[in-house]
């Protein structure tokens, strides 16, 4: 009787911690990751297929990757690899048809359209990778000649994805690649694009911030997560998070000149093609890699403040500069807030 | 360190309630690892980005299945020296859900491929998925759940 009691007690427990571990992901994923990538499809105007394989695919796999890492430390892949093959299953069955199903229904229309390339170009290597670790597994055991042919694989991926992005895809010869909604909004940051041929494109570009529309819906992003938290409805605090996300903007903008060489697939954007390409220099590609490296470190610190002050309101977390939900400051902008778009933020409206 | 949390409550809940390690790690464990990847791709898909959401729920897979299975594996190797082994109960419960991801990709790309205009070679830049074919794609996935919880257990069993 005491048995089952504590048996029941411990399945309880450890349903409850799965629970919180998954919900503590979901919250880093669709709170941060999500308004991420949206603001680097619509700054950086890369195709939103290119974003999703790199960017959303990392996010988004990076959970099983901390999972296979932890086994392999453990020296035991009886969960880890059942796992990797699990989530194949659900990527391919449950995800494909649960958008479909809720993108139908929003639009009230029996179908969706899709780019065929990209879906044939991940199946391919998808099977690809398969069949590799299909050859690596049936002896039993993963050698070191075989793990290092898995990484290999990964990295004609990438290669050939990039190559394919530089060259042109086979179906996007002829006209760009991206469906219209993202034509939509890449035109809205094209009307920003003149502007970052100027000298000091930083500063126009902070001058011009308030009114832009693509500006605003990247410092959405930021509001979003700080309007979640419940600790954060002064308007000084989004001000400041306003602020820190229009730095982060202006980053993104003078780091999407490095890129427009290659968006050949892009048709408005090939008159500021020629005059920005002289323009380039090693500079943007750093500040390419800071604005990722400060989007992972704000993956870690600001879900970690958000359920710190919505369990303690009155607690201020000393010590981070995130610019995250919780970070009190001084208003420098507070009048000029852009009439930002909410971010619709699923599963927490 | 939420991994190592997953870990310890995935071992702890198979001690408790008695099925296999890979059972769980192939449905529990890999439902709870995709939730994250649901939600991005469902709020990427509702904003309107539905190539980045397909690309990105698929790409996520090549990396699991090169990098996820690749990486830990050098690890393990550099660390432990030899190889990773592979339990011999395990091998079978892993060629089975292969055989099982196989058929899901299979139907995932005859669902969202036009199979039958490409082999009329009308080769088109876009596709669609109907109602009917997301339907399908949800029943597969349950199907091939069912089936792999319950052959998985009877070749434990004995």
């Amino acid at each position: 009787m005491l048995g089952t009691l504590v048996s029941f007690t411990l399945t309880m427990v450890s349903s409850i911690g799965l629970a919180a571990s998954f919900y503590a992901i979901c919250v880093v994923c669709d709170g941060h990751l999500v308004p991420a990538v949206e603001v680097f499809i619509q700054q950086l105007r890369i195709p939103e297929d290119i974003a999703g394989v790199t960017l959303v695919a990392f996010g988004s796999a990076a959970p099983e990757l901390f999972l296979n890492m932890v086994a392999a430390f453990q020296n035991s892949s009886e969960l880890s690899l059942p796992a990797v093959l699990g989530s194949a299953v659900i990527a391919f069955g449950l995800i494909p048809s649960l958008c479909i199903l809720v993108v139908a229904g929003q639009q009230s229309s029996s179908h969706v359209q899709l780019s065929a390339w990209p879906i044939v170009r991940e199946t391919t290597f998808y099977l690809f990778g398969l069949a590799t670790f299909c050859f690596a597994i049936q002896d039993g055991e993963i050698e070191y000649e075989e793990a290092l042919g898995l990484v290999l694989v990964y990295a004609v991926y990438v290669g050939s994805v990039a190559g394919f992005y530089i060259v042109g895809s086979p179906t996007s010869l002829s006209s760009p690649s991206t469906s219209s909604s993202s034509l939509h909004q890449s035109s809205l940051s094209d009307a920003e694009s003149p502007l970052l041929l100027s000298s000091d494109a930083e500063n126009f570009v902070e001058s011009k911030l308030p009114s832009s529309p693509s500006i605003s819906s990247s410092s959405s992003s930021s509001s979003s997560s700080s309007s979640s938290s419940s600790a954060s409805k002064s308007p000084s605090v989004k001000s400041r998070s306003n602020s820190n996300s229009n730095s982060n903007a202006s980053l993104s903008l003078s780091s999407s000149m490095s890129l427009t060489r290659e968006d050949r697939s892009e048709s408005e954007g090939e008159e500021d093609v020629e005059e920005a390409s002289p323009n380039l220099s090693g500079g943007h590609d750093f500040r390419l890699l800071r604005l990722i490296f400060k989007a992972m470190w704000e993956h870690i610190t600001v879900p970690i403040n958000h359920i710190v002050s919505s369990m303690f309101p009155s607690l201020v977390v000393v010590g981070y500069e995130g610019g995250g939900p919780c970070t009190p400051s001084p208003a420098p902008r507070s009048a000029s807030q852009p009439a930002s778009w909410e971010f619709p933020c699923w599963p927490m409206q | 360190m939420l991994a190592y949390a997953i870990i310890f409550f995935t071992n702890l809940l198979v001690a408790q309630i008695g099925v296999g390690t890979t059972t769980v790690g192939a449905t529990l464990v890999s439902l709870g690892a995709e939730i994250p990847d649901t939600i991005s791709s469902i709020s990427l898909s509702r904003n309107g980005h539905h190539d980045g959401a397909m690309a990105g729920a698929i790409g996520s897979q090549v990396i699991n299945i090169t990098l996820g299975v690749g990486l830990p594996a050098l690890i393990s190797c550099w660390l432990y020296g030899g190889s990773l082994l592979i339990d011999p109960e395990e091998l079978k419960s892993l060629w089975l859900l292969t055989g099982l991801v196989a058929a899901v990709v299979v139907g995932y790309a005859a669902v969202s491929l036009p199979v039958f205009r490409v082999l009329a070679c009308h080769i088109t830049r876009y596709t669609t998925i109907k109602r009917p074919g997301a339907l399908f794609l949800l029943a597969l996935w349950v199907a091939a759940n069912a089936v792999f919880i319950v052959t998985n257990e009877e070749m434990r069993g004995p």
